[in-house]
């Protein structure tokens, strides 16, 4: 059954990745509408697999299957081996049956596009890819399924390749990722060097000397802070917003960006032994969440506002993964698909309504126009402020309440992550008010012009819609291991204060765009972070590298001078060569050489 | 030993050397076409492999009087080369008509060059060596300069054949201090000498065993013996620099680990001696990576690129000589490095010798651009092949990353491991680059054209298929290879 589940997307992603090559030779074109069934009934398969597989799991454990052996040496050795338990089953639950939504919607959203086979294969991959990260039982499996992750992310983002900004977003985003991977690598190599093994049952148990506990912890911090956008390296995930809008809503809210919280609480046994690893986790969360909340108050293009509202609540859940609440952590992963997805559908419904319009300063009014994405974009709305019963309020109440009452929690953390919940009511209703009510701020022939969405698309946004409403009831999917609590504070206090913040937030910002006439605030690059990074990123590598190839060049033309100096003197012998450069190589190989050798000598005699 | 008994242990370098005669041969009745000759190397490179092959579990012998041993390493390094062979000699066909330098001596130089490596990597006797490896380098020389007409091809001749001479003399002079201290230059002699040498200090034996080793670390192109590389390639035809930087770089490298292996580094005495030699690949391994994967950044040129990033490679590699040094760890590492990178090497440069002829400039990343709406399918094959260099999942060049890296984590390595790991992802964004120009942008009105023709296309597929099936399944080829036992 597990390994049906994967081998489903795989297959999907061979079939039209086949279909598509070969109409690119032949100059036909795939039908999007065929290639999209084909993808989305592998997701639909994979999704019932993934049920069927829920089922069979033993109430405390797990089912392994060994594919084969994927490689050994010397003493180590490697299988290739899926790995189904209660978090990994979550995560697949959500990848599968949100994915096969995302699929569906994506027929309609896709049908113009003359490239839909490319589109749908790279899907299909995506999860395919996203499937091996969370089964996978070994390190080296779940770092294939990060690198996979990150491959199709890659391209998806960049999918509308005729756009400089989409491109450069693509390679922001691969950079990015490739200097958290370096983390995760070496981790990989911490863990293996005192566990002996790669075996994700092995790895997690594993007992490591305080200092080696905290680096190891710092370093698949990293991993995760380029995977699941936090700082300092969130700005991509802004950026690959350029990408189509379903991959937004499965990629970039719903499951890659929520990877780096499975990594924590699959890895939670070594996590949790080093306290300062689990403070500076829990910081870094709580200051994104903030700092990502402010900056989303000032944008104006729908989905970017959506895209810092993602960065936001991943500082959530890191900040509940700091404090040792994981469960919490991966529950808030499980509603934060829900509703973040539908958040996206939604938008991408508004967008495909408009034409192209992503601007929330020139929409207005559409309540009337587009009843189905309204109602669910409600939904939507009340579960990321938290508003009860939506799914929203369980899980980011679990977490205030965790960051306040935990053992490694304070009234700190709990202070900035209750600013960040009230700045994201007041954001997402901006963004609801701008949109929905008010007087339409575009052409009458726009918003004459605007219609909703086909049904493909407003299935899945009514199945989240009611995901997001009663997805809470759930409860904490996972029971990993508790945070001692600190405080006595009962939940029903933290739920009081969270709801009124929420109704501050969104009271302020529903008062503040109610006015007939809204004016239009720039768009503002609050904290110019992405400015700098370009500077630092763009700029110093480039620096360094063009820094090494000027020393590269300098020493050859100084050592060229120097040959040409010495055979003036010595008589022009070897000039009629004009092989200059060759004799210059050879003066500086045994220039080496001989420092080697004395240097060699000096050692060993 | 009887001859017939000798004449089975040789017998596929014996195909390999009556090839080498009859090609020539051809090549002179039927001078005015290229096929018979080029017939006549085909078939012998797949009888020398194919007979290389069948007798490679055999037990290793020695011969001449133990100036040569035959075993599983050099068998199988030989069927190794017959296929690298094969594949250049399919795979330039377009090339060299293109160029028009069509010529019969093409093969029969190749085929001396693949003796010469057959050779070296069985020598057991350092004079033994010295004339294999010259044997290999010398057709190396007149194939680089084998555009006769481009000035650039020319100077690469000259350079690699300057630079050429140097590896020799230095390793002859390490020869001679060599005997000088151990009155022997058959390596089981110099061994037991060292067994029986109560100390490592002895200053003959030191200064000739550095040099020898440096004589190879000058032709694998370690920092800072690296400057001739990128001319070089830049400069030698396209087909050429792909046998340089496979046929030629995999000799050399075993050779340089079987060098290193000279002495027994971890008898009584040489404490002080092996830590010496640690300490200066561990220096070299940091050169190399850092000016390999730094200075790749700003290439333009594709040749140029790939000289550095075998420059590169050559520090991943010396991180597998240092695991080697280790117990338990042998030459496997290396090989599995070296197997890796060359199946994605052959294919790469056949691609590369795809453009139509550009003359002086050479191919430059303008040219890959918008190549996916002109071809879809070799924009494909780049991409594969350039993320194999990259190290990326799904290729074997992960895996053999992967391995060079935990072994050396397994040998106390780890803080290299970690630059390593660095230089990985830092020039991971000059493999990558290439791929965003084909895919992601259109074409440059100047991009050249690409065409490769049949044979060559087939080459490169070959090349994809090894990369990606020994991406997802390396265990059967890592476990072959580690079996294999380094030769003393």
């Amino acid at each position: 059954m597990i390994t049906s589940m994967i081998l489903f997307p795989l297959a999907g992603f061979v079939i039209n990745g086949a279909w598509s090559l070969w109409s690119a030779r032949n100059g036909t074109r795939v039908s999007p509408r065929v290639s999209g069934s084909i993808a989305t009934t592998a997701m639909v398969a994979a999704f019932m697999a993934a049920i069927m597989a829920r089922a069979q799991i033993p109430a405390t454990g797990s089912i392994e299957v060994d594919c084969f052996r994927w490689f050994s040496l010397g003493s180590l050795s490697v299988d290739f081996k899926l790995r189904l338990d209660a978090l990994s089953s979550i995560f697949t639950l959500v990848i599968t049956g949100v994915g096969a939504m995302i699929h569906l919607y994506s027929v309609s959203y896709m049908e113009e596009d003359e490239a839909a086979g490319k589109y749908f294969a790279y899907l299909n991959l995506f999860c395919f890819m996203m499937l091996n990260l969370v089964l996978g039982g070994t390190l080296p499996q779940v770092f294939l399924g990060w690198e996979g992750v990150g491959l199709a992310s890659y391209l998806l983002i960049g999918f509308w390749y005729r756009e400089e900004a989409n491109v450069a977003a693509g390679q922001k985003a691969f950079i990015m990722n490739r200097i958290g991977d370096l983390g995760f690598l070496i981790a990989m190599f911490i863990g293996y060097k005192y566990s002996g093994s790669l075996d994700l049952t092995t790895v997690e148990k594993v007992i490591l000397p305080a200092g080696v506990g905290t680096s190891f912890v710092l370093l698949i911090f990293l991993a995760c802070t380029g995977k699941s956008a936090q700082l300092p390296l969130f700005t991509w995930l802004p950026d690959a917003m350029a990408g189509p809008t379903p991959v937004s809503a499965l990629i970039h809210a719903a499951t890659m960006v929520t990877s780096g919280v499975y990594l924590l609480a699959r890895l939670s046994p070594v996590i949790s032994q080093s306290a300062t690893g689990m403070a500076v986790i829990a910081g870094i969360g709580a200051a994104t969440a903030l700092i990502t909340a402010i900056i989303a108050c000032f944008q104006r293009d729908i989905k970017k506002v959506l895209a810092y509202s993602t960065v936001s609540q991943l500082g959530f859940m890191f900040a509940a993964c700091g404090v040792g609440a994981f469960g919490a952590g991966v529950f808030h992963v499980m509603t934060h698909a829900f509703f973040k997805a539908l958040l996206f559908l939604a938008a991408g419904s508004v967008i495909h309504g408009l034409h192209g319009e992503q601007d929330i300063f020139k929409m207005g009014g559409l309540k009337k126009k587009l009843p189905v994405t309204f109602w669910t974009f409600t939904a939507g709305w009340a579960a990321i402020l938290g508003l009860p019963p939506f799914s929203g309020f369980f899980s980011k109440d679990e977490i205030l309440h965790q960051a306040l009452v935990s053992n490694s929690g304070s009234a700190w953390l709990f202070g900035v992550l209750l600013i960040a919940a009230v700045l994201t009511a007041f954001y997402m209703t901006r963004l609801y008010r701008l949109v929905f009510f008010g007087t339409p701020r575009m052409d009458q022939a726009k918003f004459d012009h605007a219609h909703e969405s086909p049904v493909p698309m407003a299935l899945p946004l009514v199945l989240l819609g009611v995901l997001s409403l009663a997805g809470g009831f759930a409860g904490e999917p996972v029971h990993l291991a508790h945070p001692e609590s600190a405080l006595s504070t009962p939940t029903w206090v933290i739920m009081i204060v969270s709801v009124i913040a929420a109704a501050i937030g969104a009271t302020i910002a529903f008062r503040r765009y109610s006015v007939s006439e809204v004016k239009a605030e720039p768009t503002s690059d609050v904290f110019r972070i992405d400015a700098v990074y370009s500077k630092l990123f763009g700029g110093g590598l480039g620096v360094i590298a063009s820094a090494s190839q000027w020393l590269e060049e300098r020493v050859v033309q100084g050592m060229i001078r120097m040959v040409a100096a010495v055979t003036d003197l010595s008589g022009n012998m070897i000039r009629v060569l004009q092989v200059g450069s060759a004799q210059a190589y050879l003066l500086m190989m045994i220039i080496a050489l001989v420092v080697m050798v004395f240097y060699f000598m000096k050692g060993v005699v | 030993m009887h001859m017939n008994e000798i004449i089975q242990t040789l017998m596929p370098w014996l195909i390999l050397a009556a090839g080498i005669l009859v090609t020539l041969l051809v090549s002179v009745i039927r001078v005015e076409s290229k096929r018979p000759a080029q017939f006549s190397a085909l078939l012998t490179l797949v009888l020398t492999g194919v007979s290389a092959l069948q007798t490679v579990s055999l037990p290793g012998e020695a011969i001449f009087s133990g100036s040569i041993e035959i075993s599983s390493l050099t068998r199988i390094l030989l069927a190794l080369f017959s296929l690298i062979g094969v594949l250049f000699v399919v795979g330039a066909d377009r090339y060299l008509s293109k160029e028009k330098i069509h010529l019969s001596d093409y093969y029969h130089l190749l085929l001396i060059m693949i003796l010469g490596a057959g050779i070296m990597v069985a020598a057991k006797d350092l004079v033994v060596l010295f004339i294999a490896l010259e044997v290999m380098s010398l057709p190396a020389y007149t194939l680089a300069g084998f555009r006769r007409n481009d000035s650039r091809s020319n100077e690469a001749a000259i350079k690699y054949f300057v630079l050429g001479g140097a590896v020799g003399a230095v390793f002859l002079l390490g020869s001679a201090f060599l005997f000088g201290a151990t009155g022997s230059t058959q390596f089981p002699a110099i061994y037991s000498w060292s067994r029986q040498s109560v100390t490592g200090s002895n200053l003959l034996f030191a200064a000739g065993h550095f040099l020898v080793i440096v004589a190879f670390l000058f032709k694998v192109a370690a920092a800072p013996f690296h400057f001739w590389k990128p001319d070089v390639y830049e400069g030698a035809p396209t087909p050429v620099t792909g046998l340089m930087s496979t046929l030629v770089a995999v000799a050399s490298f075993v050779t340089l680990v079987r060098l290193i292996h000279l002495p027994a580094l971890d008898s009584t005495g040489w404490e002080v001696y092996a830590a010496s030699i640690k300490t200066t690949i561990r220096v070299l391994a940091v050169a190399s990576l850092v000016v390999g994967s730094l200075v790749i950044i700003t290439q333009k040129n594709l040749k140029r690129l790939f000289a550095y990033s075998s420059i590169s490679q050559s520090g991943y590699l010396m991180l597998g000589v240092l695991a080697s040094l280790q117990p338990g760890h042998g030459i496997a590492p290396v090989l599995i490095y070296l197997f890796g990178y060359v199946f994605a090497a052959v294919g790469l440069f056949v691609l590369l010798s795809q453009s139509e002829p550009r003359g002086d400039t050479g191919v430059e990343l303008v040219d890959l651009t918008g190549l996916v709406r002109r071809s879809p399918l070799r924009t494909a094959l780049w991409s594969v092949l350039l993320f194999s260099m990259a190290g990326m999942p799904f290729t074997v060049g992960f895996f053999t990353k992967y391995f060079i890296f935990i072994s050396s984590v397994g040998s106390g390595e780890t803080p290299l491991v970690v630059l390593a790991a660095m230089c990985a992802v830092v020039s991971a964004y000059a493999y990558l680059r290439p791929i965003g120009l084909m895919v992601m942008r259109d074409a440059d009105p100047g991009a050249a054209q690409w065409g490769g023709g049949f044979w060559s296309q087939l080459v490169v597929v070959v090349s994809v298929i090894l990369v990606v099936f020994l991406g997802l399944m390396p265990n059967a080829m890592i476990q072959y290879l580690k079996g294999i036992p380094l030769i003393h």
